[in-house]
């Protein structure tokens, strides 16, 4: 006679109409001896109909500014519009793998440590620096490099602020791999992720000002990171990267006069 | 699995009989006709419309941006909540409000704690209101919410719901099991907390 327990994985198939026969027949003759496992389906059950009623008012209809917006981002994303594709770029790795437990738990962690110990430019740095990190150690690498220009033009049109994107430098060793669009409770951050000398960088642009970081460029050491950081037209940036902290304040300061 | 990635090699030709133009404008379309359940999953996942708004929107430009990287004629429905949820899973590590996995065995084994005592009532489906089923969906520990609302509002299969949310099949229906009860024993919870207030 099977488990309650055993029988877990089959009650959705179960009640689904779904399982095989073979296992339908192992259910029903559980069902017939345990009074609990019956009131386990009859629940199922009953939640499954209820939402199957319900499907079409319980979805919700995109809003058509939504609508609008995606259907722009298809004009700003086709390669008629300025994406390059360089030839030769393979594309064998998917661009979306799921983080790891282990490493989103460490980033939850590092995230919630240093900002309960510190407040204003170091907190900030802390939370960059770790997400920098993350999002360069655990996501995959691009393969396909971007175009800057087709990348801010496809931000403008699909975010409504203008995001002046860095241009890849030979003299500084810059290229760009991808931006990306943070959330935070207060402010919505572009991610610019590039390569400067063959190490990772990160530009950070953020849509408001933060407490005791002003015009004047502050640069921070964390976790064995420079973060280099400044306001304008309240707007928050910042450059993360490894290195000494001339080189990277040097790197920063050509991100300076090329994002604002 | 049931979609895949073009290899590199297959990424260069095209089926004949239809232009890089065409390929585009009836991919875009097709996309773009799964927004309301797209939008309605991300509305769940994220509890917050403006955060919803941007996550569709993020999922929309990485679609198109890789749009040559999908397999024609696989379940691009599938492949677009695939990316939704990956992006998702992403935007999270940037908040601070919400720093649990959701896909995390805590989750499960809270659950587990909780007992699993039910209240036989199996009249559900007339006298429960869109609003407490939305409520008692969104009060739900996400990894339940998610296994639930592919299941029994957008209709996937347990294998696409496995691959959309990067679980094996067997947790995706153990999860869709234990989360339907939750949610009833939410649902009669409600209504006896109305019906007490009535009274």
């Amino acid at each position: 006679m099977a488990d309650c327990r055993d029988l877990e994985e089959l009650l959705a198939p179960y009640v689904d109409g779904e399982a095989r026969e073979v296992d339908c027949a192992a259910v029903d003759a559980h069902l017939r001896t345990c009074p609990a496992c019956r009131t386990k389906v009859s629940c199922e059950r009953s939640v499954r109909e209820a939402l199957i009623a319900r499907r079409q008012s319980i979805r919700a209809n995109a809003p058509a500014d939504l609508r609008r917006r995606c259907a722009a981002a298809h004009a700003a994303a086709t390669p008629a519009s300025g994406a390059s594709l360089p030839a030769g770029a393979g594309r064998r790795r998917g661009r979306w793998v799921p983080l790891s437990m282990a490493a989103s738990v460490l980033l939850a962690f590092a995230g919630v440590f240093f900002y309960g110990l510190r407040g204003g430019g170091p907190a900030l740095a802390a939370q960059l620096v770790a997400d920098h990190v993350s999002c360069f150690e655990f996501a995959p690498q691009p393969t396909i490099i971007p175009d800057g220009r087709a990348l801010g033009r496809e931000w403008a049109a699909t975010r409504g602020w203008n995001l002046k994107v860095p241009e890849n430098t030979d003299t500084e060793q810059l290229t760009l791999l991808d931006i990306r669009r943070c959330i935070s409770s207060d402010a919505v951050t572009a991610h610019l992720l590039y390569k400067w000398r063959g190490q990772p960088l990160s530009v950070y642009v953020m849509s408001r000002p933060y407490p005791r970081i002003g015009p004047k460029p502050q640069l921070v050491e964390e976790a064995g990171q420079e973060a280099f950081m400044w306001t304008k037209n309240d707007r928050t940036y910042a450059v993360v990267a490894r290195g000494r902290p001339a080189d990277v304040e040097h790197v920063a300061r050509y991100v300076q006069t090329a994002a604002e | 699995m049931v979609f895949s990635r073009r290899s590199p090699s297959s990424s260069a030709s095209r089926p004949a009989g239809s232009s890089d133009g065409e390929y585009d404008s009836a991919f875009a379309d097709e996309a773009l006709s799964y927004i309301d359940g797209l939008y309605g999953t991300a509305l769940r996942l994220t509890r917050r419309p403006q955060d919803a708004e941007d996550l569709v929107q993020d999922t929309y430009l990485k679609a198109f941006r890789a749009s040559k990287q999908f397999e024609r004629g696989t379940n691009l429905k599938a492949w677009l909540y695939t990316i939704l949820h990956n992006t998702f899973r992403n935007m999270i590590r940037h908040d601070g409000r919400n720093p649990v996995d959701v896909n995390s065995e805590t989750v499960e084994q809270a659950v587990d704690a909780s007992g699993d005592e039910h209240t036989p009532e199996t009249l559900l489906t007339r006298a429960t209101l869109d609003g407490d089923l939305q409520a008692a969906l969104d009060a739900l520990p996400d990894a339940f919410r998610q296994a639930v609302w592919l299941r029994d509002v957008e209709e996937f299969s347990y294998a696409e719901i496995a691959g959309i949310v990067g679980v094996p099949i067997g947790t995706v229906m153990s999860r869709i099991s234990r989360g339907r009860r939750l949610l009833h024993d939410g649902l009669i919870r409600r209504r006896s907390e109305t019906e007490a207030k009535a009274g």
